[in-house]
């Protein structure tokens, strides 16, 4: 007989859970109840929950940039709702059953992923202007949703809280070294994330949307010293079966010097072009 | 809720990073560019970044902001960039000169219990990535590339990381590396 229990908490700092979603690079994530001091007329919330113990200096970072994420007053960003100490950070955010770009829950046409793209790209423009970098724009991060009138939106999710909870490291003990591929290669030589850098990722993120493939192919997982030697050493290939618009639209987003375009506006205007 | 108190205004973010060199920055070194502008040790023939050759100059070093000088790759696969000075230890955090802002925390946790609360530092110097221990219980130790041996640091010595150097902390262990795989 199998003795083994799947342990889940039921209660997490005053959140019921209801399942666990997935674990994610840096923590789990769990579908959740708020609970009724917060307010909130939402049935369901994401609990997401890192796994490496944080002290209370770096608790006030995470909160910190989460409320300037907040205070950047993006339609097109999730909202956060609370932040949490337990044994390890986390936050409460948004649920959006239609699932992410990454792993959509229905099938989408083409407009509607440019849509949710382009308003990704808006969504990391406003960051920007607040002076923030996302820092993990990829396909797992543009969440799905449905504007008033039924059409698919899109909403970007999860700012990269692990560069300012744990300064330095580029990659954690339970990140799959592939989320790498959208990360600007000049970040992993030590550039600071600006908005060329951003741009980069919004690149790779429409390239692996678009075409299902990565701009470095598919990087082996358990060998992060290989990827990240693959991504600083090989130069990005832009994937043959992309369409002339979509593919000059990822050359322009990860060409080198003054060829790339300058703010993540720019993406989201040409993205908002390529819809039919 | 989360947004109160908000957060103060912060100014828009660049479009690319600074390039001009500040000759009162510390931070600043001298160097040689590679093809691509990755400014490298002037004692590399090869980019330590994305590998292509290092330009000679004429001679002349050109001055530019410190780029990261390596990697520490944990035997978990956790992977930190050498773009600042770290304190590594079980609890680095409750040291005077992490809340002081002097050096950078890099925690590791260690089943066996036998890394100390502050166990090790990583320090940098010009191009030099340096390793001391802080006055660990159980001994910071260092095997350089293709040494099967493990040798343990004297307390309040100095040994510079050259990439492909393991260090033993405890039951845990890191690979010093260079991002490309140039030696």
């Amino acid at each position: 007989m199998d003795t083994t229990v799947a342990v889940q908490p039921p209660m997490i700092a005053g959140y019921d859970v209801v399942r666990q979603l997935g674990e994610g690079g840096h923590g789990r994530c769990y579908l959740v109840r708020p609970p009724s001091r917060l307010g909130l007329t939402d049935e369901f919330a994401v609990l997401k929950l890192f796994n490496d113990r944080v002290s209370e200096l770096a608790y006030e970072r995470g909160v910190r940039e989460l409320r300037a994420v907040a205070g950047a007053g993006s339609g097109h960003v999730v909202r956060v709702f609370d932040a949490v100490l337990e044994a390890s950070f986390g936050y409460a955010m948004e649920y959006f059953p239609l699932g992410s770009l990454a792993a959509p829950a229905a099938q989408l046409t083409r407009d509607d992923v440019l849509t949710a793209l382009e308003h990704a790209a808006r969504a990391a423009h406003a960051l920007h202007e607040a002076g923030i970098a996302h820092g993990g724009v990829r396909p797992a991060n543009v969440l799905l949703t449905q504007d008033a009138g039924g059409a698919v939106a899109g909403r970007l999710a999860d700012p990269e809280l692990c560069r300012v909870l744990t300064p330095g490291v580029a990659l954690t003990g339970m990140a799959r070294a592939s989320a790498l591929e959208f990360a600007d290669p000049e970040l992993l030589a030590g550039a600071r994330p600006t908005r060329r850098t951003e741009v980069w990722s919004l690149g790779a993120t429409i390239h692996r949307v678009l075409s299902g493939a990565g701009l470095h192919g598919e990087l082996p997982d358990p060998q992060p010293l290989v990827v990240i030697r693959r991504l600083l050493t090989t130069r990005p290939q832009v994937h043959p079966g992309l369409g002339p618009a979509e593919a000059q639209l990822v050359h322009d987003c990860i060409a080198d010097g003054d060829a790339r375009l300058r703010t993540a506006a720019e993406v989201a205007d040409r993205v908002a072009a390529l819809r039919g | 809720m989360l947004g109160s108190p908000p957060e103060p205004p912060r100014p828009p973010l660049p479009a690319a990073p600074e390039v001009e060199p500040d000759p009162l920055d510390s931070t600043q070194v001298n160097g040689r560019r590679c093809g691509r502008g990755h400014l490298n040790d002037p004692r590399l023939g090869q980019c330590a970044f994305c590998g292509l050759p290092v330009e000679d100059g004429g001679g002349q070093l050109v001055a530019g902001p410190r780029p990261a000088l390596g990697l520490l790759v944990f035997d978990d696969g956790t992977t930190y960039s050498v773009d600042a000075e770290y304190l590594v230890g079980r609890m680095p955090e409750g040291d005077s000169r992490v809340a002081g802002g002097a050096l950078r925390s890099l925690a590791v946790e260690d089943p066996s219990g036998a890394v100390s609360r502050v166990h090790a530092e990583v320090r940098v110097s010009g191009w030099d990535v340096l390793l001391a221990d802080a006055g660990s219980r159980n001994g910071t130790f260092v095997s350089g590339p293709g040494e099967p041996e493990w040798t343990q640091l004297p307390e309040g010595q100095t040994h510079r990381l050259v990439p492909g150097t393991r260090v033993r902390l405890g039951g845990r262990s890191f690979l010093f590396e260079s991002p490309s795989g140039v030696r």
